[in-house]
């Protein structure tokens, strides 16, 4: 029997868990952020922030419910870091180039 | 699929589920007899005497009458065409309009009687069918703050319900296509129970993403609205502002109002809620 190419994924539950609940909720948040400036009607559309709200806990949930396909628990905390922080630049800097700031 | 991700997988939804479905058990079952709510508060009314009811010509004498001698109805009241076991009077104000959510309502209810006299006194609901929303709210779990505290500790079951959920449809995947509505009755007894609790669980998925999803909004809105607001929407704000409609409304509009909007169409108006720009309610 052929050896498996990627080592098996270690359960890693409490470090899989906190990086899902924190960072899964900032990631959540700052989608939803883009999308409030970038999809359909802008920022100003009227009562959209009752679909961006609601949204988090969708984002939220499936970052979270998906963080445990990662190998281990530092791989998580390394790749969700990087898409949280590179989110929440993109999402601060959307109104500069916006031009809406 | 990779076998150690079953196996993880499968760890989660255990304990994920074990933990949840305790609660969400007390949830569910008083959430489908909350259903019934209107129909349990009837019940729960012992039979006793009913409140004289007034014709249709006398709504405007009563709401007149009414607000003569209880000016302190006029913050809002609500006017029941048809009569009901659990409505002590045809019309009927909360004489403590400050109460918070969770404060007994105290009820007045006002008719007229046979000489077009008013009569008004206090009558007392039964606290049973609201008892039973309580429970499908909070789990039985007391405590209140600004929100209850049973809707937060529920709010975060409603997480751990979510992940449950996807965990279960990706420990079923790889077998999904032979296993589903597959009911085997063979030797093997757990093969039956899980096959029903697949055929259960897949079918009923969409409905249980929704609930666990808006569980989790309910509870937590405000922390989310916060964090659009904080890293988002910054001084915009969150709510349009609409200018306060003028609700001082006189009665007489109410009733015109109740005749122009039911002229043709509603043959059985409920309920008009006042003052208010022209709400007729059905049941």
């Amino acid at each position: 029997m052929a050896k498996p190419k990627t080592p098996a994924i270690q359960p890693d539950w409490i470090s899989k868990t906190l990086a899902g609940a924190l960072l899964g909720f900032a990631l959540a948040v700052a989608i939803s952020g883009l999308f409030a400036w970038w999809g359909p009607g802008g920022i100003g559309a009227p009562d959209k922030v009752q679909f961006n709200m609601w949204a988090i806990s969708l984002y939220w949930m499936t970052v979270w419910s998906l963080v445990y396909l990662f190998r281990t628990g530092l791989r998580a905390w390394l790749v969700l870091g990087s898409a949280t922080t590179a989110a929440h630049v993109a999402l601060f800097i959307t109104p500069q180039i916006l031009g809406a700031a | 699929m990779r076998a150690d991700i079953i196996k993880t997988y499968k760890t989660l939804h255990t304990w994920t589920g074990l933990i949840a479905g305790m609660a969400l058990f007390i949830c569910f079952f008083a959430g489908a007899m909350t259903m019934f709510k209107g129909t349990l508060d009837r019940w729960a009314k012992p039979p006793g005497a009913q409140a004289q009811w007034v014709a249709g010509d006398q709504w405007l004498l009563l709401m007149q009458k009414t607000l003569a001698a209880h000016p302190e109805a006029a913050k809002g009241f609500t006017l029941h065409l048809q009569p009901s076991e659990n409505i002590g009077a045809p019309l009927v104000w909360d004489a403590n309009p400050e109460r918070s959510r969770f404060d007994p309502q105290a009820p007045w209810g006002a008719t007229l009687d046979e000489q077009g006299e008013l009569v008004t006194a206090p009558f007392s609901t039964s606290p049973m069918a609201n008892l039973v929303d309580m429970l499908h709210q909070t789990a039985g779990i007391p405590g209140d703050g600004h929100h209850l505290f049973g809707v937060y500790v529920m709010g975060a079951i409603g997480v751990v319900y979510a992940l449950a959920l996807v965990s279960g449809l990706v420990v079923l995947l790889p077998t999904l296509v032979k296993d589903f509505l597959a009911l085997r009755r063979g030797k093997n007894l757990k093969r039956f129970w899980l096959d029903a609790h697949n055929v259960i669980g897949l079918t009923s998925l969409p409905f249980h993403l929704m609930i666990a999803l808006t569980v989790i909004v309910f509870a937590f809105h405000d922390f989310l609205y916060d964090a659009l607001s904080l890293t988002t929407y910054k001084e915009r704000p969150l709510f349009e502002m609409h200018e306060h409609h003028d609700r001082g409304g006189k009665p007489w509009q109410a009733i015109s109002c109740l005749h122009r909007r039911c002229w043709l169409t509603c043959n059985k108006p409920l309920r008009i809620l006042f003052p208010g720009k022209c709400s007729i309610w059905g049941r």
